[in-house]
């Protein structure tokens, strides 16, 4: 009885504390916001911004409102966080499994690589990238022809673009039966470890569908490669050096954290299964993918969770490059402009949280599917 | 074999030219940029700023004050980690939670009846390790009760400690550092005025402490149940169970995940470049744009990564050797 009261007596003793630190904080705010001459609210969102951003996903004006650019923002952290976030998971995928290949070069590599890079700044490879790496590419002028018209300056990366014309509708349906063939050929993949050729057949047949029909809708489009004219090149797709840079780094950076984490799931694995493996007479690719890496994922996958929570919360610093992130466009330059500093941080944060959520939820889920059963 | 062929050759080419260019090449001393060999490293730059990389703009005859605050934290880590003996617990324990009081009276001087030095001319390894420890030695006690509050069977507690530790870990770090610049001015009293510095302290710290709760929860939780009940059945309150039967058991659990934050903490003081602070890497970051040394981004960072480098890495080791060593204790207990 009187543990239980003590019990009360504490927890309302802790809320009565944050709400008076809460109210306290609340009074301060609205007092100083009064000496502003500013009144709280969300109506801001619909007024005109007045500033564009170097690199949006939706159609973006300097009469944009400040609503529009919250949007802008958020796709513009999503996109960079996600192509960082795949190509971080191959390099690192690779470089884990380097580190346990049977030739010991490799095996060396991986490791220098994974120890170099995991106990320096990433904002300093942030920045070594873009003010050494990146400037140290040739100019415009001399651009590096990687041909298929891919360029490399110091600018920036240049592309080809798809152009409409008259078979591109053809070339999208060639594109989508190309994407459900891809789908047919996981799903008829043969779930046995070791199979037989009539059991491959109907992915083989499937895959090559896919392949055959994204290769043909690639011919029939027509590309714009970029032209060199003047003192940039015209045409195709641009991706801007922040850009370059801010992946670049985010892609080495947490790849050997991911290497790290893939090396770890192997080698929890339990040693007799690959003896037992390669006493049957598998060959190291094989025991790799079919045998090691399935059961290497259960303990992987809540660390990897993490590290994607790391990746885009240091996407944020898209703000030292000049890159417009959700944090650079909102929580700096709308912030210092219109002064909402309550509104524009809950809605920033609020992103954030949200995205954290989602990866936590989908590794739960994956593990309550996949993951060890406890019993 | 062919792999081999590759690699060696790879190195047989890389190894020479890297060598030429730091060392063989390389210019230790200069006056100025066009003193450098254009073919080597011209390491007569870093050399030439090294009193600034390590102290920033504090002025020349108080840099003993800052020689202070960048080697206290420096030696009470070498104890901590060196051969123990007999007070070396509690001088380590002293020295690092009188750090943020004694290293800011000795750096700002005017309590001491020394020159002012104020906060803007901080700057350089000085600022790096000042914050990094002033942020994790305040953290630490938060942390400790955040993870105490996440716990705990007290439904207010836990909600509370879980949201503020879920909202701090959540967001980005540069995010933390922007939103404590603009709202600690807000949530206090009109008219308080606070340097830059500070502010980032603050943000730093509540990101901190909400990792190291969670390194605390896991340590705790590591222990067995049955410790805190037998605490209790002897009559031991909640606090002398945590001080004398818990945390001492928790602690050696906690210890790799410490120094994991440690190295995290270290290299995230970097983003303080953010609010416009100059720390080790940002003040290197402003000599290179030096006219008198113009084009030596190269040497600048290779030095600053390197001093990273070989910090992160030592510690690394440290980290995992303690967890071979207390992963051995425990299995060793395991099997009697």
């Amino acid at each position: 009885m009187q543990r239980r009261r003590r019990a009360l007596i504490y927890q309302v003793l802790v809320v009565l504390c944050a709400a008076f630190a809460f109210g306290y904080f609340s009074l301060n705010v609205v007092r100083n916001l009064e000496a502003t001459g500013l009144t709280g609210g969300f109506s801001f969102l619909w007024q005109e911004a007045g500033f564009s951003m170097s690199f949006s996903l939706i159609p973006m004006t300097a009469e944009a409102t400040y609503g529009r650019i919250y949007i802008a923002g958020i796709l513009n952290t999503l996109f960079v966080a996600s192509m960082a976030l795949v190509l971080a998971t191959l390099l690192g995928v690779a470089v884990g499994l380097a580190r346990s290949a049977p030739a010991r070069p490799i095996r060396v590599m991986a490791k220098v690589y994974v120890e170099a890079v995991r106990n320096v700044p990433l904002l300093l490879i942030l920045i070594f990238t873009q003010t050494v790496a990146l400037r140290s590419l040739p100019v415009v002028r001399d651009a590096l022809n990687l041909g298929g018209g891919f360029f490399l300056s110091n600018r920036g990366i240049y592309l080809p673009a798809p152009l409409a014309g008259p078979n591109t509708t053809f070339a999208a349906g060639l594109f989508v039966l190309g994407l459900v063939s891809a789908v047919a050929a996981y799903l008829t993949r043969p779930r046995v470890p070791v199979s037989r050729a009539r059991e491959r057949a109907p992915m083989l047949v499937a895959a090559m569908l896919a392949a055959g029909s994204m290769l043909a809708a690639a011919v029939l489009l027509e590309w714009e490669r970029p032209k060199l004219g003047g003192f940039d090149f015209n045409g195709g797709i641009k991706l801007m050096p922040e850009l370059v840079a801010l992946l670049v780094a985010l892609v080495v950076y947490n790849a050997a954290f991911i290497a790290e984490i893939v090396r770890q799931g192997i080698i929890s694995v339990d040693k007799g299964q690959v003896e037992a493996a390669r006493a049957l007479g598998f060959r190291h690719g094989f025991i790799q993918r079919r045998i090691v890496l399935p059961q290497a994922m259960r303990l992987m996958i809540p660390p990897i969770t993490n590290q994607y929570v790391h990746l885009v919360k240091a996407s944020s610093l898209a703000t030292v490059v000049g890159f417009p992130d959700l944090v650079n466009v909102f929580l700096g330059t709308s912030l210092n402009q219109t002064g909402r500093a309550v509104e524009i941080v809950i809605l920033t944060a609020l992103v954030y949280l949200t995205i954290n959520v989602a990866l936590g939820s989908a590794s739960a889920a994956y593990n309550s599917r996949k993951g060890l059963k406890q019993r | 074999m062919a792999v081999w062929a590759i690699f060696l050759l790879a190195l047989a080419m890389l190894v020479p030219a890297l060598l030429q260019w730091a060392i063989f090449d390389a210019t230790w001393s200069a006056e100025n940029r066009q003193g450098c060999d254009p073919d080597g490293a011209c390491w007569a730059f870093v050399i030439s700023r090294l009193p600034q990389f390590a102290f920033g703009f504090f002025p020349s005859q108080e840099r003993w004050r800052a020689a202070v605050a960048l080697l206290a934290p420096i030696i009470a880590l070498g104890l901590a980690l060196g051969p123990a003996f007999r007070w070396r617990t509690p001088i380590v324990v002293f020295v690092l939670a009188t750090y943020p009081v004694f290293s800011t009276l000795i750096l700002h001087g005017e309590l001491l009846g020394l020159t002012l030095v104020p906060t803007t001319q901080w700057g350089g390894m000085t600022m790096t390790v000042y914050v990094g420890t002033v942020a994790f030695v305040s953290a630490f006690p938060i942390g400790f009760l955040l993870a105490l509050a996440r716990m705990s069977r007290l439904p207010a507690l836990y909600v509370l400690a879980t949201v503020f530790i879920e909202v701090w870990r959540g967001l980005p770090l540069i995010a933390v550092l922007f939103i404590a610049v603009v709202m600690v001015p807000l949530i206090l009293p009109p008219g308080t005025e606070f340097p830059r510095l500070a502010l980032a302290l603050i943000g730093i710290s509540l990101y901190t402490s909400s990792y190291l709760a969670e390194v605390f929860r896991g340590g705790l939780q590591s222990i067995g149940k049955g410790q805190g009940e037998a605490a209790a059945a002897l009559g031991f309150t909640f606090w002398n169970a945590q001080a004398y039967i818990l945390i001492p058991q928790a602690i050696r659990a906690v210890l790799p995940g410490i120094l994991n934050t440690v190295v995290a903490l270290f290299k995230d003081t970097t983003y303080v470049l953010v609010v416009g602070l100059f720390d080790f890497l940002n003040i290197v970051t402003a000599a290179i744009a030096d006219p008198q040394w113009l084009g030596l981004a190269t040497e600048g960072y290779v030095f600053v990564g390197l001093v990273y480098w070989s910090f992160c890495f030592f510690l690394t080791r440290v980290g995992d050797s303690l967890e071979r060593r207390l992963g051995e204790g425990q299995s060793r207990a395991a099997g009697v």
